[in-house]
């Protein structure tokens, strides 16, 4: 994230925590995209992206207060909505029947807008057996945005050595699931 | 590519992050054989949901902010109880003050203190069957009493 972003997402933060709520829709708006592509990819779920990420947003309002201007508001960000996302597993585990729908089908996206999707995305349900939420996660921030392993410890909260090994062997899983599918 | 069997078997053999770390950075990263055994970044981006394919997805803000003013709705609800829970008190308080103040002010006044019933305790004379009888006055120390004894003067 250059500067310039950061003072913008500082000066939005600031304007909110002000009491300017229309500043926070600009926040949504912005990073909603973002978010929703993270909690889909750990949760597999549509609904349970959607929930997610509207607790998400609204957890972050309600501790805008906490947030540390000198620091990324989008690590912040996808630290609660990883947070959220695990709490919606270990919610998901204790409903067995629920949990056993999923696992017959994990990547199904809801609503006939969203079905391509789920055909575009083949690999999607074999790939999210195999790996962990935190892998999952690993791997989006540092193939989709291009975040260092030292970014995704600080989303994670572990340290920059375990992320890299969480990267590592990330790859190695879709690497074997791609050349299985490609036998 | 031997070297890199031993890098992997070490890499498994020991289960420690730093461990891992360390053979990650001064082996795996270097190493393009080792590399084509992992996935690149547009292998991985090939079957990760992104931001564009979640263009279509339902309006998050108005959901939000439904909820941010309910959420302060609540708060403003939890806020009446307790500003009426503190009237409630306040005005206990002051009828308590008042009580208190009331009572004081019209309570009955206590009895004479010590030195103003020596003052006014006074005997003259004490006579039994007609004669001037003995007469012991106590006054313990430590009481408002005083004990008059009278005995007859045989």
């Amino acid at each position: 994230m250059n500067r310039t972003e950061r003072m913008d997402n500082n000066q939005l933060v600031k304007s909110c925590l002000q009491g300017e709520e229309e500043e926070f829709r600009k926040i949504v708006n912005k990073y909603r995209g973002k978010i929703m592509a993270l909690a889909l990819n750990i949760l597999g779920n549509r609904e349970d992206a959607e929930d997610a990420c509207q607790d998400a947003f609204m957890l972050a309002y309600s501790n805008l207060s906490s947030f540390d201007t000198q620091k990324s508001f989008s690590n912040w960000l996808f630290t609660i909505l990883y947070n959220r996302c695990l709490d919606q597993l270990r919610k998901r585990r204790r409903f067995f029947k629920f949990f056993k729908k999923m696992e017959k089908e994990p990547a199904q996206l809801s609503g006939n807008r969203t079905s391509n999707q789920t055909e575009d995305k083949p690999l999607v349900r074999s790939l999210l057996k195999r790996l962990s939420p935190k892998e999952r996660t690993t791997l989006f921030l540092w193939a989709v945005e291009g975040y260092t392993s030292g970014e995704i410890a600080s989303v994670l909260k572990c340290s920059p050595s375990t992320a890299r090994v969480h990267i590592f062997k990330a790859r190695k899983k879709v690497k074997n699931v791609l050349e299985k599918k490609n036998v | 590519m031997f070297k890199c069997k031993i890098i992997d078997f070490f890499f498994f053999i020991f289960p420690l992050k730093r461990w891992r770390d360390f053979l990650i950075r001064h082996h795996v990263e270097k190493c393009s054989g080792c590399q084509e055994k992992l996935a690149g970044v547009e292998d991985v981006k090939s079957f990760l949901f992104q931001e564009s394919d979640v263009g279509d997805m339902v309006e998050i803000w108005p959901v939000v902010k439904e909820e941010l003013e309910e959420k302060k709705s609540r708060e403003q609800r939890a806020v009446k109880p307790r500003l009426r829970w503190a009237v409630g008190l306040a005005s206990l308080f002051v009828a308590a003050v008042v009580v208190v103040g009331l009572y004081f002010t019209f309570s009955p006044k206590k009895g004479p203190s010590m030195g103003d019933l020596q003052e006014r305790f006074q005997i003259n004379y004490i006579n039994i069957e007609n004669k001037p009888a003995k007469t012991y006055i106590y006054h313990p120390s430590d009481s408002n009493m005083i004990i008059v004894w009278a005995e007859k003067n045989i």
